[in-house]
């Protein structure tokens, strides 16, 4: 047991490594970034971008006094190019402006066919590009001591952007945990204790409905019975107007108020899945001889079904708690986009399309992490309830 | 060679699968579903009165006619209606102009001849005097709503997926339109969109792409899965080490994660020259984006099937009368893990028929004005739209039907292939599954 532990738990940081290499990869490598939007905009400075792009870590800038050692005299597009000793750039050998040149100066490599690229802003800074293997292993080195960035976009740092709306959508998939785990046992024992009655059909059709029914779709009726209804708030996570005067029990329902129908409509899922194994296996269980011999030995219905049975049928449904841990950040997704559930999904949207690449990465990072060790509880808990699984 | 007449020829497993699929009444159900399904949408430029891009902007924000016309909102709404102006109320929130299909002519009287009255806007005073333009139908002229009309232009009635596609001028229903008439006359069943554009046609045509990405989507994967899933399970060793970690460092990320960063940088992508993804070419990109997503899982299990299956005596066979490895998976390992798969895909295609709704609904996957299910919701986020406009998530009932029409006629496949299982499972005391 403590051998499988430590193995998994070895096996992290690697997967973690390249689930975040390839995401870097891929927000690198499909051309286009946040600065370059920034660079279309006329009103935005291209010093600006590029020092945007240095406290980004995407260039590094080349002090004054070195520029001269570094890179003696350069030819582009036919012009002779070098600096002189403060750092300033010397054309045909006088100082000039770089804005006459940038057709040339924008973004060049040399020497040519190393691979280093420079850039020589309109003002005259140089910054020498990053590339994005380096920008990768400067990225895992910054997480290792717990730094995930800056946001592009928010213009503060990726941990205090994250973690308020982590700790919504936790919020919300908790509750709907609860939801989900409080009725499903008790019907699924119910119909399972019954079967082919009208309860169970019930119950089945309620669990097909509930499988089938895409989130989307029932966020959206859960919008409108809210709105038609009038007892529910139509998205939303408070109520914008009076939260500052509420009181903290004020505060408190109003927060369940808001949460009752997005909760409800995540918890379904679950509640439906549950529900269904856990009829399965009561009905499994009632039908074993350790169950008939209770039975015969007269031991009252109700001493069988939640001494006996229930004991040994819910054994299967732990790993099913492992599996909704691991679903905790991603299960409610569409449904806070729908709803307006100021959760980690509206973050993670608009930073793709933005292209707030530390945000994605920090995101992707934390979803990942939760589904692992999501897995990895599940293992433990199954190997927990039932001492014949050997965990090797 | 000639056999008794009573000793029939027995019929094959494919067949025996046939047989006792058709016996499972929810199974079957699904099946009828999903032919309408598919049927309509591969109709669907002839079923749909218009073409899914072709919109009136004087008609915009259409109620279903078969509910009752065109919608005004509170605010453009004079606050003393006169009742000859012909408006009715019927909700408070709302107010119906009648604009819809009719079944009554000049006098009252019923017809079995539906038609349409053409809107024209007309201008009166509010109550401060201020001049207002509303909509409102001309009642003087008829337009009856027919079967079979003409467009002027050909159009696609028939597409495969863009194959096969046959072109004619006919449409199912319609109204003809003469071309001086005054104001405009459209028959919009389910609404329009803010672009007056017809609902129900996006709809149809919508189908076209939401249905097609899963077959499509689940062929590829399962051709990958199978082939990745089946070697690996056969050669084990160095080979199965590495795709083993390819396929936990997907499998490590959620899926709709996954999805949307996948799809989201793919969208960033651009022709060499700058101009912007076809549409064709978002729809091939949403289709390997969730192909790559699902692949994994599907070859994670082909891979434990194999596993099992090389260990048969056929295959022990095989491999001593020197039958080439490849040959080996191919014949004996694969084809074993065919009725498995077919399960499989039909069980997984609802995944990737919500994966392409996903990426749409949040803008990374099918753009307008190209329509897709996923895509046509995306009216329905914007709050204030869905409540005054409850039809826009007419497309999500169709999800829903798809979805559940596939996990009906998956769950009746594998008890079709597994009868014993099913038998099993009768004899601890429920037929229900897992």
């Amino acid at each position: 047991m403590l051998t499988f532990l430590l193995r998994r738990l070895l096996s992290l940081p690697p997967l973690l490594l390249v689930i975040s290499f390839f995401t870097f990869a891929l927000l690198h490598l499909s051309g286009g970034d946040y600065f370059t939007r920034l660079e279309e905009d006329p009103k935005v400075s291209q010093d600006y971008v590029m020092s945007l792009r240095a406290s980004a870590g995407r260039v590094i800038p080349v002090k004054a006094e070195k520029r001269e050692d570094r890179f003696g005299t350069f030819t582009l597009g036919g012009t002779d190019y070098s600096f002189d000793a403060a750092g300033t750039l010397v054309v045909g050998g006088a100082p000039a402006s770089a804005v006459e040149f940038q057709q040339d100066l924008k973004r060049f490599e040399w020497p040519v066919g190393s691979g280093d690229q420079y850039t020589i802003t309109e003002r005259g800074e140089v910054y020498r590009w990053v590339g994005w293997v380096r920008g990768f292993f400067a990225w895992v080195g910054n997480v290792c001591v717990g730094d995930l960035g800056e946001s592009f976009q928010y213009k503060a740092s990726v941990r205090s952007v994250i973690f308020d709306r982590m700790s919504n959508t936790l919020t919300l998939s908790l509750i709907a945990l609860l939801i989900a785990w409080g009725l499903s046992i008790p019907l699924g024992v119910w119909s399972g204790v019954r079967p082919n009655s009208m309860i169970d059909y019930i119950c089945g059709g309620v669990a097909y409905l509930g499988l089938s029914i895409p989130s989307v779709f029932l966020a959206l009726l859960a919008m409108l019975f809210a709105y038609y209804s009038g007892w529910f708030p139509v998205g939303g996570m408070r109520d914008l107007v009076k939260w500052d005067e509420m009181t903290f029990w004020g505060k408190t329902v109003d927060r369940l108020h808001h949460l009752a129908l997005p909760a409800s409509v995540v918890g379904l899922r679950g509640l439906a899945g549950y529900m269904r194994q856990m009829r399965g296996q009561m009905v499994e269980t009632l039908s074993a001889d350790y169950v008939r011999t209770a039975r015969a030995k007269g031991l009252s219905n109700r001493t069988v079904i939640y001494k006996h049975a229930l004991r040994n049928a819910i054994n299967p449904l732990l790993t099913l708690l492992g599996f909704s841990i691991a679903g905790l950040l991603s299960g409610s997704f569409l449904v806070e986009v729908v709803m307006n559930w100021p959760g980690l999904a509206r973050v993670v949207v608009d930073a793709v399309f933005a292209r707030d690449e530390p945000l994605v990465m920090a995101a992707v990072l934390v979803a990942a992490l939760m589904l692992v060790m999501g897995n990895l509880i599940a293992d433990i808990l199954l190997a927990w309830a039932d001492p014949r699984i050997r965990l090797e | 060679m000639s056999a008794p007449a009573s000793l029939k020829k027995s019929p094959g497993p494919w067949h025996m699968l046939w047989i006792r699929l058709l016996h499972n009444r929810v199974a079957v159900v699904g099946l009828v579903i999903l032919v309408i399904l598919y049927s309509i949408s591969c109709f669907a430029g002839f079923l749909s009165p218009y073409e899914y891009d072709a919109g009136d902007r004087d008609a915009s924000r259409a109620a279903p006619m078969v509910l009752g016309g065109y919608t005004a909102s509170e605010r453009e709404m004079p606050s003393k209606v006169r009742p000859e102006q012909t408006v009715t109320i019927l909700e408070r929130q709302w107010t119906w102009l009648e604009g819809g299909v009719h079944f009554h002519d000049q006098e009252g009287d019923f017809t079995l001849r539906p038609h349409v009255h053409p809107l024209v806007e007309i201008e009166f005073r509010d109550e401060y005097g201020e001049r207002t333009y509303m909509r409102a139908e001309d009642r003087d002229i008829s337009l009856p709503v027919k079967f079979f009309v003409q467009s002027e232009t050909p159009h696609e009635v028939f597409s495969l997926l863009g194959v096969l596609p046959i072109e004619s001028r006919w449409h199912l229903f319609g109204v003809d339109t003469p071309p001086d008439l005054d104001g405009t006359a459209h028959v919009f069943l389910f609404g329009s969109d803010a672009q007056g554009r017809d609902l129900l046609s996006r709809l149809l045509f919508g189908g076209q792409i939401s249905l097609s990405v899963g077959l499509i989507g689940v062929l590829i994967s399962m051709s990958l899965g199978m082939l990745f899933g089946g070697l690996s399970g056969y050669f084990g060793g160095w080979f199965d080490f590495v795709f083993q970690r390819i396929v936990e460092v997907i499998l490590a990320v959620p899926g709709l994660y996954l999805i949307i960063v996948v799809g989201g940088v793919l969208r960033g992508i651009e022709h060499a020259d700058g101009s912007p993804l076809s549409s064709s070419e978002i729809y091939l990109m949403i289709v390997m984006v969730l192909a790559f997503v699902y692949w994994a899982s599907i070859s994670r299990v082909i891979r434990g099937m194999g596993l099992s299956i090389k260990e048969n005596e056929y295959v022990v066979a095989a491999r001593a009368c020197g039958v080439p490895t490849l040959q080996i998976v191919v014949r004996h390992i694969l084809p074993n893990t065919f009725s498995f798969a077919i399960v499989t895909a039909t069980l997984s295609i609802p995944y990737y028929i919500l994966g392409e709704v996903a990426l749409s609904f949040l803008g990374l996957g099918i753009q307008d004005p190209e329509a897709s299910w996923g895509n046509l919701l995306r009216d329905a986020q914007e709050t204030s739209y869905l409540v005054e406009q409850p039809w826009v998530i007419a497309p999500g009932f169709f999800i829903f039907l798809a979805v559940m029409a596939f996990n009906f006629l998956g769950d009746g496949l594998r008890d079709a292939a597994d009868p014993k299982a099913v038998i099993d499972r009768r004899q601890k005391g429920g037929d229900e599954d897992e």
